[in-house]
């Protein structure tokens, strides 16, 4: 069933910094737990966005690149102290294995991450964010958006007029394709004149464009932007102290066990799970709605 | 205060010796309809495109152009933008950006506008325009008489105070035509705008129109509202078989007192007549060739584009013999084309089967079965350089069909187009030179989608007649796909209906119209009272002729 998701709502640069925050810590702290906590949230997230049969098969296609990376790392990688076993005389040590994992464990996160990043940055939120920074390169971006799929259409439908036609006779496959793509080409140059001409009519170029766009940063934008700066300051905080840290070689070890490491942790959790948290409040909102009425 | 005042405008294109326009002297009223009729080629286009500066074509230019009592070189670019709207032909090429809502506000941007503003105006339009619904879709989801609406939308939203528009009915079915109209009548209405809009279809413009212009070769030549026009048109030019059927019924009984334009002031003139009802029955003599295998049939045919799609045509049976056309109508979306591609082989139906010539084939193959298609749109045929090379590519170098070629180009009056880029011509053009190609095939079956759109009255009468002979001559069969309920109604010898992919009446034209109530020519909504099967102007006009004859001879 498809749900309402609230975090979709909110102004796109709160959302891209959340997703741009998450996003690098995850690819950059090479720490167990804190990539546990980025998978397990992003899990959560792609199970409300769409649905527990597209979450699972995503996760299933996954399995391969966890015994992958875990395999790869333990095959080629020789460092590390406790060995585990020799394969053909090369050691295999256990630090390897704990690499490979925690590594497969970023692939997946950022992977997850990033098909919550595609359900909720819409084309529209990404032209928004990219037309802040370079206004021209946007509308470009919007006619190619349009154009492109286009153009696919008017092929499929030159080829199928052509067919209908019945002038295949005597040509090859290669002839008859070039002269179907030389018919797109020339119908969309054509288009191109008149959509110039269209432009130009519509006052394209008398003035210095602006951008209309459909988004107003709201006081919740505030609220949750404010938070998730809170949560990844304290955060960020931890990991730069070296409180959240993680030692692969020459031995496995795991700092986490001081008051710091453990705040930062803790941030790094509510961090990753506001856009939840904003649903589950959203969906008792409604409950209590409902139950008045 | 949005005026035009054109004075000896002359206007020529740097590679051509003619003039496109010669001494043109136009004023074009504040908050008036204007609507410029001709046959295609008459400079309609160049003329439009010199009411705003920064489209108009480049050339030798002689004559002066005031906007609202302004030498128009001295209003700025900008002003221009905003204070006349233009729009296109085709509703597909002039959309800029890729969606609904970035459609309407695209002009304002370009203004300069902010975001607040943008948003009041765009939010404005769009409930207007009632397209709220719309608002969020990628433009390509649209229809093409949704596609054009956004573009007047679009226009609209930056407030001009005059729009253009080139024939921007040419590219759409009747009715979405008709809402066109109607929603650029309401604009006029209630807002005052001046439009200026040229079509090549008077019929459905003349009742809207406040006045009516009439160019033959870059020259204006007659200027008047509509009912003097139509009163005025000669009988045997060009845009006479254009008129609406009311004012041709008019003509040719030559009777006093106001043309009429529309249905209702048809039946009114009708009824001044003080005729008597005919009751005869309809006796319609067919036929009936049996025995006669079919040149092609479908039976139960059943086609969707997808697994989990609804089903575009469904139980759709249909036969066809040689000689004959078949008419298919039907609203948009109703499976016409589908049907189309269904008999062309270009889309194999899921479930039923198809016979040509009584055997049951399996695949149909249009170019081993004899079958051609012509598309809705032309231009996806085209792939020479010159219109000439286009023709003889079909042909192929076939030495016997030298002369078919000739007698093709001399019909489809391409004679002055040969050396022309196919796609350098006017889509009227493009699609007589689209059919040429269907012709020169020389099919068994020809199957046509939207033919007559973009043609003149004047020369869809001689295409049909050409039809009609290449039918009796050759045996061919015609399938054609048709919003023209006249064109089908005159040379068809079956028209079917199609609803929801259903074929749900077929019948020979007269009494497939005379049941109609709504979905019938004009010349039977007009006549139904008096002369209920009677379905063209002219069986009309002799039938009036003969009952007065009758009247006048009792009085005497």
């Amino acid at each position: 069933m498809e749900r309402r998701d609230k975090f979709s709502s909110l102004h796109p640069l709160t959302q891209m910094l959340c997703f741009s925050y998450v996003l690098i810590m995850s690819m950059f702290v090479m720490h167990p737990v804190m990539l546990f906590i980025s998978l397990a949230s992003a899990c959560i997230y792609a199970l409300y966005l769409s649905g527990t049969k597209k979450m699972l098969s995503l996760l299933f296609a996954m399995i391969p690149v966890i015994i992958l990376t875990v395999a790869v790392n333990m095959l080629f990688n020789h460092r590390g102290e406790s060995i585990l076993f020799y394969l053909s005389g090369k050691p295999v040590t256990r630090e390897a294995m704990y690499f490979g994992f925690t590594s497969s464990l970023m692939l997946i996160a950022v992977l997850m991450w990033f098909s919550c990043y595609n359900a909720v940055m819409t084309s529209e939120k990404q032209m928004y964010l990219f037309g802040k920074l370079l206004p021209s390169f946007s509308l470009m971006l919007t006619m190619t958006l349009r154009l492109v799929p286009d153009f696919i259409r008017k092929i499929n439908e030159i080829s199928n007029a052509q067919k209908g036609f019945g002038a295949e006779k005597g040509s090859s496959k290669l002839k008859n394709g070039m002269s179907i793509l030389s018919t797109a080409v020339t119908c969309a140059l054509e288009g191109a004149v008149i959509r110039a001409d269209s432009m130009k009519s519509r006052g394209y170029g008398c003035e210095r464009r602006t951008q209309y766009t459909r988004f107003v940063f709201k006081s919740e934008d505030k609220t949750v932007s404010a938070l998730l700066l809170l949560f990844g300051a304290v955060c960020a905080y931890s990991v730069i102290k070296g409180a959240v840290y993680c030692e692969f070689y020459p031995t496995f070890s795991v700092n986490g066990t001081s008051a710091l490491s453990i705040t930062g942790i803790f941030a790094f959790i509510l961090f990753c799970n506001i856009p939840m948290t904003l649903n589950f409040s959203e969906d008792i909102k409604w409950q209590v709605i409902k139950s008045r009425i | 205060m949005a005026g035009y005042k054109i004075e000896n405008l002359s206007f020529k294109y740097n590679l051509s010796e003619k003039f496109a326009l010669s001494d043109i002297n136009l004023e074009i009223k504040d908050g008036e309809i204007l609507v410029l009729c001709g046959k295609s080629g008459c400079g309609k286009s160049t003329l439009l495109r010199h009411l705003k500066s920064c489209i108009t074509p480049h050339g030798k230019r002689t004559g002066r152009i005031y906007f609202d009592g302004r030498l128009q070189n001295d209003v700025s670019d900008k002003e221009q933008a905003s204070r006349i709207g233009f729009v296109f032909q085709h509703p597909d090429d002039q959309i800029v950006t890729d969606k609904v809502w970035h459609e309407l506000a695209f002009g304002l941007e370009n203004l300069g506008e902010n975001s607040h503003t943008i948003r009041v105006r765009v939010g404005e339009m769009a409930s207007y325009f009632g397209i709220n619904s719309l608002f969020d879709m990628p433009v390509h989801k649209l229809s093409g008489g949704q596609k054009q609406l956004l573009n007047l939308a679009a226009v609209l939203a930056m407030r001009p105070d005059c729009i253009v528009l080139d024939e921007p009915t040419s590219q759409l079915d009747p009715i979405s035509a008709g809402e066109f109209l109607n929603t650029l009548k309401k604009i006029n209405d209630d807002l005052g705008i001046t439009v200026v809009l040229s079509e090549h279809r008077p019929e459905d413009v003349f009742p809207i129109a406040d006045r009516v212009a009439v160019m033959e070769n870059g020259r204006i030549i007659m200027c008047d509202n509509p009912h003097t026009v139509a009163e005025k048109t000669s009988e045997d030019s060009a845009l006479f078989p254009a008129l609406p059927t009311a004012s041709r019924m008019y003509r040719q009984l030559a009777r006093g007192g106001t043309c009429p334009l529309t249905v209702k002031e048809g039946r009114a003139f009708l009824h001044s007549l003080h005729l008597e009802k005919d009751s005869a029955k309809l006796h319609v003599h067919i036929e009936k060739e049996k025995g006669d295998t079919p040149l092609m049939q479908l039976s139960e045919c059943m086609f969707r584009y997808n697994r989990n799609d609804k089903d575009v045509l469904y139980n759709f049976s249909l036969s066809i013999r040689g000689g004959e056309m078949l008419a298919l109508l039907g609203a948009n979306g109703s499976g016409k084309s589908t049907a189309l591609s269904l008999m062309s082989g270009v889309h194999v139906p899921y479930s039923g089967r198809i016979f040509l010539n009584g055997k049951k084939i399996k695949r149909l193959h249009a170019e081993e079965h004899g079958i051609c298609a012509l598309p809705q749109d032309p231009r996806v045929l085209f792939t020479k350089e010159s219109v000439e090379e286009e023709l003889q590519m079909t042909v192929n170098g076939c030495e016997d069909k030298k002369s078919r070629l000739a007698e093709v180009i001399d019909v489809m009056e391409l004679n002055g187009l040969l050396h022309m880029h196919p796609f350098d011509i006017s889509g009227g053009e493009q699609e007589r030179v689209a059919l040429a190609k269907v012709l020169l095939m020389s099919p068994r079956i020809m199957l046509l989608d939207e033919p007559t759109k973009g043609m003149d009255a004047a020369f869809k009468r001689k295409f049909g007649e050409y039809l009609r002979s290449e039918m009796q001559k050759n045996g061919t069969a015609i399938v054609i796909v048709s919003h023209d309920i006249e064109f089908c109604a005159e040379f068809s010898h079956r028209c079917g209906l199609l609803f929801n992919g259903e074929l749900i009446a077929e019948d020979v034209p007269q009494k497939f119209f005379c049941g109609n109530h709504f979905y019938t020519t004009s010349a039977n909504k007009i006549a139904r009272d008096y002369f209920p099967n009677a379905i063209l102007c002219e069986e009309v006009t002799q039938r009036c002729k003969s009952a007065l004859n009758k009247k006048s001879h009792i009085s005497e």
